[in-house]
């Protein structure tokens, strides 16, 4: 990795560890967006990473945004960062300039008449919170995406089971900038945003691992640490496999221009990480990990929530596996040997 | 992070593809077309197709070619070894001369037993036994009791060993035995030595495990003499010899491809028309499969790069053998028209060895414990 994506993940970490704290974090599920956070996030930068800046983004590439939605992930950020990216991805692809404050993206029934958005979709994150929502509007012979205003929407307000925003839109005729593409934007909307998932998911599970591992360290019973006890080591020992396997999937995006396979088994495997891990990591903390006041269930109900978005396990393991059974069994292997 | 959760990414170097492809090619020839194939390393040997391997120099390619090795690189290797795996070969004959015999006595030996031994087993002539366990020491490695007193010109060796895969078939064991009595530090004062199987006072009886075949043996050892030139490495070091190579045994892609044509046959099973559960399936086991050859791969790169990955090794191997064992679990129910005789057949042989995966070459538990240290748990 070059300096200068280092340099990108510093100063995501930095900034995160800095401001995002339990606090801010509760207040953000109660609620109240964190205008401070956005703003020294804004100042550096940050949310438009990874997005050229010929249409008005920060610089860099992909992998540098998949770091700082990594760090996003391991300190729970309560904002739209992934939605940004995704937001000024769809606009960039379509050749547009990508407008200034959180933005976020709607799939749901849209239809375009007349230059006229109408529809409406549910867990739209953090709607309430954005200016601009992109919604793909690709209807099989057009491919395009609306700029929608906010003001233009009705908002329903809602909330997914980690407490994040995932507000129901509903859009009644409005006459939104429209911008074409040759691409698919609902495709690539489920892509790339099961490559922001799967990466944000392995940052909250090294967190996870980090925090019980911690935890059965301090914590002590019967005169010792409850680390000393076997029966908790290898419990953790299971919590590092799976962190490890996540990492590992989570890197293969990191590393170049990831191709949709990688999305594919990074989405499925470390989306399966997230029963065990946090089924252990709530075990090794005992019932303090079950209070509202301990940080540990920030991560364990965003990852809760992050596997279902974007295509859950499940479908993308059918969706992985439909290359495969087409090229059928004697070609399972060379399939496999080919993902580098 | 922690100690041993690191594993980047590496890249096969682009010299690799025109091996695979000469492997593959070679396999369409050699692997017998009635056999089942079996992606167990430790099921299904053929003298005929270890000689045929070493005469592609696919045996200790990694050594020195003067001692008939190949001089490749590790990550060659790597490939040459999952394409045989994947492909069900019968490998196990020369399986642990190649992947633990060689580089011990080239890290350990002497320049004779590296020029007695290293040719034949390049050949696929020369097999090795790795003689560790005994009746009374399974995990706990340090409480052997197989000891050998030394007499002029050698050493005088009793005891027993058990659970001695290939015993039957191998020409040599290659053993740990104690050289002096137990100390305060547990593990001093133990020692390698190469034993010949034959030897008139070494006795060797077939145990035969659950599926029926006999692959392991108890070994007794009567009054054999070892002479001082079957002695690997430092009398006394015995005990940081055999851990210098666990990092080797426990990460390679035998510790997570067992099952593997359980999958390949499933996908036969199922043709192009499976059912959305087949389906999920399917690509649920690619995705664990793919992850898990990825960390084997970049602890591979770790290897030839000199470091020592033990905690990475025993995790891999620890997923690996889940991986492993849950496969055939997870597919026998999603065949709601049953099995057919070839998945059956193929099912069963797998059902049968599926037990050991998680046994052999150092217990899940153990596995467990190695990655609870890289915690710093313990
Ligand atoms: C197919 C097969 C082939 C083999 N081939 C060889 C060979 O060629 N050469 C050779 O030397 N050996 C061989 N072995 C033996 C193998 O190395 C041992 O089975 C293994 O080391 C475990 O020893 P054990 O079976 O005596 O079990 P034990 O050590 O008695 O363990 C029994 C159970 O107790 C658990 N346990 C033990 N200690 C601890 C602990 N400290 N903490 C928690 N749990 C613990 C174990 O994990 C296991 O679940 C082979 C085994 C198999 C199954």
């Amino acid at each position: 990795m070059s300096e200068q994506h280092e340099l990108i993940r510093e100063t995501a970490e930095r900034v995160f560890s800095d401001l995002c704290t339990k606090e801010l974090v509760d207040s953000a599920e109660a609620g109240e967006w964190p205008t401070g956070l956005w703003t020294t996030l804004a100042e550096t930068g940050l949310p438009l990473v990874g997005l050229s800046e010929e249409y008005a983004g920060s610089g860099g590439d992909t992998s540098d945004m998949l770091a700082v939605l990594r760090e996003a992930g391991r300190f729970c950020v309560p904002l739209p960062l992934a939605e940004t990216y995704l937001a000024g991805r769809l606009i960039e692809q379509c050749g547009g300039q990508i407008p200034a404050g959180p933005m976020t993206v709607a799939t749901g029934n849209f239809t375009l008449s007349g230059g006229r958005l109408s529809g409406h979709a549910q867990s739209v994150p953090f709607a309430r919170d954005c200016e601009t929502i992109v919604v793909p509007v690709g209807d099989g012979e057009t491919s395009a995406i609306a700029i929608l205003p906010r003001s233009d929407a009705e908002i329903e307000r809602r909330r997914n089971l980690a407490g994040e925003a995932r507000d129901g839109i509903v859009v009644n005729g409005a006459r939104a900038p429209i911008l074409t593409t040759s691409s698919d934007p609902r495709e690539d909307l489920l892509v790339w945003g099961a490559m922001t998932r799967s990466v944000m998911m392995s940052g909250a599970l090294s967190s996870v691992l980090e925090m019980s591992v911690s935890y059965a360290l301090e914590r002590a019973q019967f005169g010792r640490p409850i680390a000393k006890f076997q029966a908790i080591q290898q419990q953790l020992a299971v919590l590092a496999g799976e962190v490890a396997a996540s990492l590992r999937a989570a890197d293969s995006l990191l590393s170049a221009d990831p191709d949709v396979l990688d999305i594919a088994i990074a989405k499925s495997r470390i989306g399966e990480a997230v029963a065990p891990s946090t089924e252990i990591a709530h075990q090794v903390h005992g019932a303090i990990g079950y209070t509202l006041d301990h940080a540990l269930n920030l991560r364990t109900r965003r990852l809760w929530c992050w596997r279902e978005e974007h295509g859950n396990e499940a479908w993308w393991q059918r969706r992985l596996a439909r290359g495969f059974i087409e090229q059928g069994p004697d070609r399972l292997w060379p399939g496999i040997a080919a993902l580098a | 992070m922690f100690q041993g959760l690191t594993f980047e990414a590496v890249e096969l170097p682009a010299n690799t593809r025109a091996l695979r492809d000469e492997v593959r090619a070679f396999l369409a020839e050699a692997m017998d077309p009635d056999e089942l194939p079996n992606s167990d390393f430790n099921t299904g040997d053929s003298l005929a197709f270890s000689a045929a391997l070493g005469g592609r120099g696919w045996i200790g390619m990694t050594w020195p070619e003067v001692y008939g090795g190949g001089g490749r690189s590790f990550l060659e290797r790597y490939v040459v070894t999952e394409e045989l795996l994947a492909a069900g070969a019968p490998v196990w004959a020369h399986w642990i001369a190649d992947r633990q015999t060689g580089p011990l006595l080239l890290k350990f030996g002497t320049e004779e037993q590296c020029q007695r031994f290293l040719p034949p087993i390049t050949r696929g002539e020369c097999f090795f036994s790795i003689g560790l366990s005994e009746p009374n020491t399974g995990s706990d490695l340090a409480s052997i009791r197989t000891s050998a007193k030394p007499v002029s010109g050698g050493w005088l060796l009793n005891g027993s060993k058990i659970w001695t895969s290939g015993a039957h078939m191998n020409h040599y064991v290659l053993t740990l035995v104690r050289t002096e009595p137990p100390s305060e530090n547990r593990h001093a004062g133990m020692s390698q030595f190469i034993v010949d199987l034959h030897d008139k006072n070494v006795t060797v009886k077939g145990i035969r495990n659950l599926s029926g075949d006999a692959d392991f043996n108890q070994v007794f050892f009567d009054d054999v003499f070892v002479p001082d030139d079957m002695v690997v490495g430092e009398p006394g070091n015995g005990w940081q010899q055999v851990m210098s190579e666990l990092s080797y045994e426990r990460s390679g892609p035998e510790r997570f491809l067992s099952s593997f044509r359980v999958l390949v046959e499933y996908m036969r099973e199922v043709g192009d028309s499976p059912d959305p559960g087949q389906q999920a399936l399917i690509g649920k086991l690619i995705a664990q499969l793919v992850t898990l050859r990825r960390m084997s791969i970049s602890v591979a790169g770790m290897l030839s790069d000199g470091k020592l990955p033990d905690t990475e090794a025993a995790l891999i191997k620890d997923l690996g053998n889940t991986f492993e064992r849950a496969l055939p679990e997870m597919i026998r129910l999603q065949m709601p028209d049953g099995p057919s005789m070839r998945m059956l057949d193929t099912l069963n042989q797998c059902m049968l060895h599926a037990p050991s995966f998680t046994l052999r070459g150092g217990t899940r538990e153990i596995l467990r414990g190695m990655i609870a240290r890289g915690l710093g748990l313990r």
